[in-house]
């Protein structure tokens, strides 16, 4: 991607800024970036986001970490989990933000509610649809992978390859079939 | 052996396929916020994991002790730049026989899977991602949850943990300045397009890489899907610029690739950047069919064993940037001869 300034240079600095839920995306040189003000010299970059003045980064996972500090939940949620401690790693919420990395997995259940509107503009969504690891495929409902089998169905049919769409058709049965006799054994169990 | 050592599907064009998968392991922190005794024992965990499930001759080289550069690895795509930093972490990099599949354990996150193999091979490089990632789950717990997925140090790996990119030889699309209208074009589907070199000299090689961006909310195999279909579409575009190109009655291009290729076959000191466009330029040339005389060279091999770390590891004198240059132009007259 080229420099949105000088359109001659490649973008190595991409900035998203936020303001009142407005977001602009910049993707600058190095040169034009350093012009605007918003990376010193050194490659350090205050981020005004973040709401603190003390948040220089000094590396390009900096970078990001301001991104995502910038990009992290009203202010209202901050103050209250901003004194939020993970109870596993000990990372706090600050430097979550800051970094732009979790110190580990309990970290998104502990920070939920800061991260969801994060997550929600990085991603577009919320919900994971993809692979579960082995031994947890029964975790994932019914419906989810009903929902999968009909949208590769829908697909397989668009392309015109039936006998795949048939495949899928019968595997959506089977789920069904399955549903009803799971339902039936618990009613049999209570 | 590399991946570059064999030719793949769709060459002519996509150099190369590439999947990564962000896993970590549910028991420990993630490397932010890891020790060495835990980084140790993590990567004790991973390495059993994969040498008892991974049906594969694996090759364990601790970071440390490796003889070799570091940055020759990076330079091959083998490991990422951010794996070469100093850290106190225990790193460990997994490899198997032929460099296809690579795994850094205590990079960014616990455990990093890597295939790449030349050409456009998406699925072939997803399956053998896979493979990797069902030997550590067969026998370890990782972080995952229900809604989100993969938990992954960066938020932005959230879900699948998955990118996938193919490396791109655009040197049409390059001559007719339609880099940048792509460029916004793939950002605005939730692709990315960016150089494989550095600043600048991606542009003198028309070299891309085209990723997804998106990991959470969308299959690995849609994603997969996703770029495979964009990579056809840009394929085609290329492939049709280039006939355009060689039609071209006036013999400037023809003058262009054939000066390119008189240089490397001559000069006595070539920097990196120069030495890179100039293969492109032959290598189109190749595939064109404009030249036949090193048709049998592969210029992609070539194309890496230019950069830096490679020279200066084959020629241990090569200490200074003027010396490597003159290594590297006698090095390609070899090559070529």
């Amino acid at each position: 991607m080229l420099c949105q300034s000088c359109g001659k240079k490649q973008a190595t600095f991409h900035y998203t800024s936020n303001e009142n839920g407005n977001i602009t995306e910049m993707h600058l040189c190095s040169e034009c970036a350093k012009k605007s003000g918003l990376v010193e010299d050194s490659y350090k970059i205050f981020n005004p986001l973040s709401g603190f003045s003390d948040s220089f980064f000094s590396d390009s996972e900096g970078m990001l970490g301001g991104l995502l500090g910038g990009m992290f939940a009203s202010p209202s949620t901050k103050t209250v989990q901003e004194s939020a401690v993970c109870p596993f790693c000990g990372m706090r919420l600050r430097e979550f933000m800051n970094t732009g990395k979790a110190g580990c997995g309990k970290c998104y259940a502990t920070f939920k509610e800061s991260l969801e509107p994060t997550v929600k503009k990085l991603h577009g969504n919320t919900k994971h649809t993809g692979k579960f690891p082995i031994g947890r495929e029964k975790h994932r409902t019914i419906q989810d992978k009903k929902a999968e089998l009909e949208a590769l169905m829908k697909k397989a049919i668009e392309e015109q390859a039936y006998e795949k769409a048939a495949e899928y058709r019968d595997k959506i049965k089977e789920l069904e079939k399955s549903e009803s006799d799971g339902s039936k054994d618990d009613s049999k169990g209570a | 052996m590399k991946w570059y050592d064999k030719t793949g599907n769709g060459h002519d064009v996509v150099i190369s396929s590439r999947i990564r998968l962000a896993r970590n392991l549910d028991e420990f922190p993630f490397t932010t916020k890891l020790d060495n005794a835990s980084s140790k024992k993590v990567a004790d965990k991973v390495v059993e994991a994969l040498k008892e499930n991974l049906n594969k001759n694996l090759k364990v080289t601790e970071m440390n002790s490796l003889s070799q550069n570091k940055n020759v690895l990076v330079e091959d795509h083998v490991i990422s730049p951010d794996f070469t930093t100093e850290t106190s972490l225990e790193r460990v990099l997994v490899t198997d026989e032929e460099e296809n599949l690579s795994i850094m354990i205590n990079e960014e996150d616990h455990v990093r899977i890597q295939a790449i193999f030349s050409g456009f091979e998406l699925d072939m490089a997803y399956e053998e991602a896979c493979r990797a990632d069902d030997a550590l789950s067969k026998s370890l717990s990782l972080a995952f949850d229900d809604t989100l997925g993969y938990l992954t140090a960066c938020p932005t790996n959230l879900g699948t943990g998955l990118r996938a990119s193919v490396m791109l030889h655009l040197p049409a699309m390059c001559a007719y300045g339609y880099i940048k209208s792509l460029s916004a074009l793939m950002t605005k589907i939730g692709l990315t397009v960016r150089g494989i070199y550095g600043e600048g000299s991606d542009a003198e090689a028309c070299m891309y890489q085209l990723s997804n961006q998106v990991t959470l909310g969308i299959s690995e195999t849609d994603a997969i899907e996703k770029l495979k279909n964009a990579v056809n579409q840009i394929v085609a575009k290329e492939r049709e610029l280039r006939s355009q190109m060689v039609k071209d009655p006036s013999i400037s291009l023809q003058d262009k690739l054939w000066r390119s290729y008189g240089t490397l076959k001559y000069a006595r000191k070539l920097d990196t950047t120069e030495a890179a466009r100039l293969i492109s330029n032959v290598r189109l040339g190749v595939v064109c069919g404009i030249i036949n005389e090193c048709k049998d060279v592969n210029l992609v091999k070539l194309l890496f064993e230019i950069m830096p770390y490679h020279i200066a590891d084959k020629f241990p004198d090569a200490i200074s940037p003027e010396k490597r240059d003159i290594y590297r132009a006698s090095f390609i007259r070899e090559q070529l001869s």
